[in-house]
């Protein structure tokens, strides 16, 4: 942040202490029922030994609460996303089939939640847009808040139809950390939303003059203070009455909080062949694009600083900043394939045929990969040394078999047994030649590294990487490279080693 | 256009925005608090929009106070102490670089410069001289932009003096010893310090506070930036500037013996835990509260507890 940027921080703080927050509490009658049936369904399947398929429908429907309360997306198309889009009639069609084994109070709570969906299935204009079109100024900056960066097109095309500002754009709550300043900000939620997601900074350090809490009547409510030195300074919300009488609003949220940071990875933990048994420390980091990393604690990572001057912010330049540092709301840099060492990249840049290369060393390292797991590390290890290889031993196979590593130290020997044993002999040449010229690149990557990613990424719009939470970059036909948003961080774990830097799908 | 947007035009650089102004009383008070309570160890903890430039600020308030009760030396003392030392003189559109010198024959001071030439000053012409440091030897020419960056230095004193209504900073120093030491985010404190604060304007915090690490200020620093995840050094009794973050609890059980400013950004990840820290922190101190009487903005929340 400049100073100019940070003045207008006080500035924004001193007139929202000032003014206050505009509250707009929304009716919103078929959502309102919605939202008691589920509630009812919910406790009732919470006294009831029901299979866990209906802890499936619970967050189903929760899940669907959430998204139409909370952005101003049209709620029919919204229930169709879940329903078709996202899995849900599968759900729906299992618990439908299971509602002659239940407690009939369960099954009729249920009924009644499948109307009340129904009724809401019809409604095709969310009245959270309402206040946005009596809250237009075209001189002015907006910024829309949007969570789920998946319904991102859909918000967009439901906004145009009633905003009229100079200019406006969608981001991610991480992205405002850093003050991204503006003239307006929409929020969708209730202030005790906010405080759930720790989220309250929206108000605590407003990044713009004016905000505006939009959330529906039947659960607007809560507060959010501005100091937490202190009991009494509760940011003021004004213009709407906290009509909620729900003293525990967050219950039946669809995010449940984890011990370990708040979110979990998807997929398997077993390891992979050529994992060494070597454990790390490491802080697990969810990204934007619901994808997150382990990066170890003790390195470092490609930061990409902002020019937040100019609208939207754009790439100023790149940073080694140490792991620890790392805070949400950084912009980090990754090879779109995963890992955080660019040298491959820049290496890329600066090789001729480098695609043609890579695509060499990806042929044979999965063809020998494909042996080792269908005949055991040592079979094919004794099948090499058989070959000629001199060292062939199981640990140096399993790194031969490493997609991040280039290749073995003894071309002559090693190289012919693993060429011979994947049939790719008459290659041999070919791949010498592609191992020596990415190892003389990846040399002089490392001494220009800092300069070239400048170089490409400089003056990079940035925009879409704080609205979707990553942007991907390529040059030519070389590797990728992606800005990814830092969502949230995690608390430090043991991990494998092979895991630092590898993208992983988020479970959410 | 967003405020952020406009660049400072010629009135604007007359005056700081008050929340700085703020933050420089803040600093202040606890040097003189600290200057007088010598017994007693203090935690002032200060709930901010963002921490940038807090520390600039706070500094910028502690050094003022630290030098504000110097006696006011006379230009001709002030010149007299850099005798024999490498200058810039630079006044209106002329800037030369050499020794400084006192020639008994005119009872003048002058700059010597190459091939006996030399430019003779009158004690006037203190305020605009400045030392060069270490970068000139008498026998080496300095480079263009080393000498447009000293000069520029003198500059951002000088307006830093008017902006911060004090008279810090041209006088040589005679020592080098921590007034305060921060601890935060480093790349960003150093870019925060050593940077200009206006784009059109060349007002340097660093000309002021040398840091320890700029080339310029080796000799003679008056405080340092250390990263976060940094030990404490516990080995002298400079302010401590803490921004929090993950690692305050054991800062501040490592710097029971300082006095400490905490800085808290609303916007920090951690605020919520470190408010959690102080507020316990604040709860095993003393009954009675450090006097801290400044006047803030609704936006700058202050607590203050002796912790030792």
């Amino acid at each position: 942040m400049n100073f100019s940027q940070c003045d207008a921080a006080y500035d924004n703080c001193g007139r929202l202490l000032a003014c206050g927050v505009k509250g707009h509490s929304v009716d919103f009658p078929q959502l309102a029922a919605f939202d008691r049936a589920r509630r009812q369904f919910s406790r009732l399947i919470a006294e009831s030994p029901v299979h866990e398929m209906w802890d499936d429908g619970i967050k189903l429907f929760n899940t669907i609460h959430a998204a139409v309360a909370r952005t101003p997306c049209r709620p029919n198309w919204l229930i169709q996303e879940f329903l078709k889009g996202r899995g849900g009639e599968r759900i729906v069609e299992q618990l439908e089939t299971r509602l002659s084994s239940v407690d009939p109070r369960v099954s009729t709570a249920y009924i009644d939640l499948r109307q009340r969906l129904d009724d809401l299935g019809v409604v095709e204009k969310n009245p959270l847009l309402e206040p946005v079109r009596n809250n237009n100024d075209p001189n002015e900056v907006a910024l829309f808040i949007l969570r789920d960066m998946r319904l991102l097109n859909e918000v967009r095309v439901c906004l145009a139809d009633v905003v009229g500002f100079r200019k406006w754009e969608i981001v991610k709550p991480a992205g405002l950390r850093t003050q991204r300043q503006s003239d307006r900000l929409f929020i969708f939620g209730p202030a005790w939303y906010l405080s759930y997601r720790n989220e309250d900074y929206l108000l605590r350090a407003p990044t713009a003059g004016k905000i505006h809490l939009i959330a529906c009547a039947h659960e607007f409510g809560g507060d959010v203070r501005s100091s937490l030195l202190s009991d009494n300074d509760i940011i003021k919300i004004t213009g709407a009455q906290d009509v909620s009488s729900n003293q525990n609003p967050w219950d039946f949220e669809p995010i449940s909080l984890v011990e370990v940071g708040r979110f979990r990875f998807k997929g398997s933990s077993e390891s992979r062949i050529w994992e060494s048994g070597k454990k790390v420390t490491a802080i697990p980091f969810r990204l934007g694009g619901s994808y997150g990393t382990f990066l170890g604690r003790d390195s470092n990572v490609w930061v990409v600083t902002q020019d937040s001057s100019r609208t939207p912010p754009v790439c100023s330049g790149v940073e080694k900043t140490p792991v620890d540092d790392i805070e949400p709301g950084d912009l980090i840099l990754m090879t779109t394939g995963g890992g955080g060492d660019m040298i491959p990249v820049v290496a890329d840049m600066i090789l001729p045929r480098s695609h043609h290369i890579r695509d060499l060393q990806r042929q044979w390292k999965s063809a020998l990969l494909a042996r080792v797991e269908q005949e055991g590390l040592d079979l094919v290890s004794s099948r090499l040394q058989s070959l000629g290889a001199l060292k062939a031993s199981t640990v140096n196979l399993k790194n031969w078999c490493n997609p991040r590593s280039i290749g073995m130290e003894n071309l002559e020997s090693d190289l012919m047994a693993v060429m011979q044993l994947v049939g790719m002999d008459s290659r041999y040449d070919e791949v010498v030649s592609g191992i020596q010229a990415l190892r003389g690149a990846h040399q002089s990557a490392g001494a220009k590294l800092q300069k070239k990613l400048r170089e490409s990424l400089q003056g990079k719009d940035l925009g879409k990487v704080l609205r979707d939470g990553h942007l991907e970059i390529k040059h030519g036909d070389g590797p990728a490279k992606t800005i990814f948003l830092v969502e949230e961080r995690g608390k430090e774990e043991v991990v494998p080693e092979e895991w630092e830097g590898e993208l992983r799908e988020i479970d959410d | 256009m967003l405020k952020q947007d406009r660049h400072p035009s010629k009135h604007e650089l007359s005056s700081l925005p008050r929340w700085s102004h703020c933050l420089v009383s803040v600093g202040e008070r606890i040097l003189d608090l600290t200057s007088k309570e010598r017994d007693r160890r203090a935690t002032v903890a200060l709930c901010l929009p963002c921490v940038d430039f807090a520390a600039v600020f706070l500094g910028l308030g502690i050094i003022k106070s630290h030098f504000g009760d110097a006696p006011i030396q006379s230009s001709r003392a002030q010149l007299n102490s850099l005798i024999g030392q490498g200058v810039i003189y630079n006044k209106s559109k002329k800037t030369c670089v050499g020794t400084l010198a006192f020639s008994p024959n005119c009872g003048r001071f002058k700059v010597e410069l190459k091939k006996n030439l030399c430019e003779m000053l009158d004690e006037n012409d203190w305020p605009y001289i400045r030392p060069t440091g270490k970068v000139y030897d008498g026998k080496r020419r300095l480079h263009k932009d080393q000498v447009e960056r000293i000069a520029g230095q003198n500059h951002s004193i000088t307006t830093l003096r008017r902006l911060l209504r004090c008279r810090l900073g041209h006088a040589a120093p005679s020592s080098s010893g921590l007034i305060f030491s921060v601890y935060g985010k480093k790349a960003r404190l150093f870019q925060e310090f050593r940077g200009s604060l206006f784009p059109n304007g060349d007002v340097t915090p660093a000309s002021i506070l040398r840091p320890k690490g700029h080339p310029d200020y080796d000799e003679y620093f008056h405080c340092d930036i250390h990263a976060n995840r940094q030990p404490i050094i516990d080995e002298n009794e400079a302010i401590l500037i803490l921004e929090a973050g993950r690692n305050l609890p054991d800062q501040l059980a490592a710097s029971r013996s300082r006095n400490r400013i905490v800085l808290l950004g609303r916007n920090s990840v951690d605020y919520q835990d470190s408010a959690h820290v102080v507020q316990q922190a604040s709860s095993v101190g003393r009954s009675e509260v450090p006097s801290i009487d400044v006047k803030l903005l609704p936006s700058i929340k202050l607590m203050r507890f002796y912790h030792q």
